[in-house]
């Protein structure tokens, strides 16, 4: 009798042995995941200049001179590469789609600034491993209101996330090129209020 | 009437016998190849030394492709201005350094523009190569799988059969484009030095090689190991005391 209830077990043992081996090969063959999107162009555009027109939306773009160059690498420590730098603007409101690498691969962010100081920051597309945290609303409501010392730092103190210590100096160092290209915006007189 | 009561339990004692074997056959086959990878590896590590292993680097792609990251990468494309070239990183034309690029992917120019492909991030050049522009190839609504191309004297961007007309001035795609064909890049083996043979057989190993899985791998193997110990014994047990 315990043999027989020892010859069913094993064979219950076999099958759901094979049921856990098929699930791990299932799992093992899932396509490695892609870069996340958080915002399209027309989601952030739409979120941040609201019912604005598209007419309406002043489409602008900044030229890196020598000067602008010196001057970035003087304050931030480093210096777009790229001579163009596009925006979208609507009544004194800019909209810089700037990229920065975290630990390996590029992050997209989208900032909002007015007068010098930033309206909002968001995550656009995300394609690290980990430290996508920052995306989060708790986190970036640090960066509300922020605006850039003589030094080339941000106003205030952002805490940081444990994890996520690459993605969160990307946000900084974007946070404060926006800041930057903000104040030479207004310099240009890019957009009339 | 002994006889008959035995004999069902030794007709079960058989079966469960037979149970045991055919699944230590098919574990054991399933544990050899993981067994024979560990004990190779581990032989070897043990004379990484008098074997050189640690002065000597592998330089297939197929041993490399877990290390792809740190392994220098050369794919270049011969434009009017030079040889544009990607390794550690960077972008460079005639070794001048234009941009951060992780792999150079695809190169289209026409009469104004130089339009480069490094995967996660596209770069526009003028004609001279002077960057005009980083930007985020999903943003732009580039699909993956789309490298750069010339329709005529238009930029486009496409995977060999659908192209797409690119505006350099927004940035965008704008309509469907017919003819349109892609720069053609040579692949450039770079030494690889960064990774030792010792690394290598270390990381196959410890199941490191195979990715996140392959630790997993390795510990499935040592609990099949010891599935095979347990139905060993059993297998040894349960046979007649004289025919052990």
């Amino acid at each position: 009798m315990k043999a027989s209830m020892l010859f069913r077990s094993l064979v219950l043992l076999r099958r759901s042995a094979l049921i856990t081996l098929s699930m791990i090969a299932s799992v093992v063959t899932l396509p490695v995941l892609a870069a996340n999107t958080y915002y399209t162009p027309e989601q952030i555009v739409s979120e941040v200049f609201g019912n604005a027109s598209d007419d309406s939306l002043e489409k602008g773009a900044l030229w890196m001179t020598p000067e602008r160059r010196a001057e970035a690498k003087d304050l931030l420590g480093d210096a777009p590469r790229q001579a163009r730098i596009r925006y979208q603007a609507y009544r004194g409101n800019y909209l810089w789609t700037l990229s920065e690498t975290g630990k390996e691969k590029p992050i997209t962010f989208a900032v909002q600034t007015s007068g010098g100081q930033i309206v909002r920051i968001e995550v656009m597309v995300f394609r690290e491993v980990r430290g996508d945290e920052i995306r989060l609303p708790q986190y970036t409501a640090q960066y509300e209101g922020l605006s850039l010392n003589s030094d080339g730092a941000l106003s205030d103190h952002i805490d940081g996330i444990s994890g996520a210590t690459y993605s969160v100096r990307s946000m900084k160092k974007v946070a404060k090129m926006a800041l930057l290209l903000d104040r030479w915006a207004n310099e240009d007189n890019a957009v009339t209020p | 009437m002994r006889t008959m009561q035995s004999h069902p339990k030794q007709q079960l004692r058989r079966q469960i016998r037979f149970f045991f074997h055919r699944w230590h056959r098919r574990i054991g086959l399933l544990a050899a190849a993981l067994v024979v990878l560990l004990s190779v590896t581990g032989v070897a590590l043990n004379h990484t030394g008098s074997l050189n292993l640690d002065r000597m680097f592998p330089q297939s792609s197929l041993i490399l492709w877990p290390y792809a990251s740190v392994i220098p990468k050369a794919n270049e494309v011969q434009t009017s201005e030079g040889r544009l070239h990607s390794q550690n990183g960077q972008l460079t034309l005639n070794s001048e350094r234009l941009a951060p690029c992780d792999r150079l992917k695809g190169y289209a120019e026409n009469a104004s523009f130089a339009l480069v492909a490094c995967g996660d991030s596209w770069h526009l050049f003028t004609a001279d190569f002077l960057l005009i522009e980083s930007f985020d190839p999903i943003l732009a609504g580039i699909e993956q799988r789309y490298l750069p191309g010339t329709a005529g004297t238009a930029l486009a961007v496409g995977d060999g059969q659908d192209w797409v007309i690119f505006d350099p001035d927004t940035l965008t795609l704008t309509a469907p484009a017919t003819g349109a064909q892609s720069g053609r890049l040579t692949e450039v083996v770079a030494e690889n030095r960064a990774i030792s043979w010792q690394r290598v057989i270390l990381d196959l190993h410890s199941g490191r090689w195979f990715g996140d899985w392959g630790v997993w791998m390795m510990d499935a193997a040592a609990i099949i190991l010891l599935l095979l110990s347990f139905s060993g014994i059993w297998m040894w047990w349960a046979r007649p005391r004289r025919r052990r």
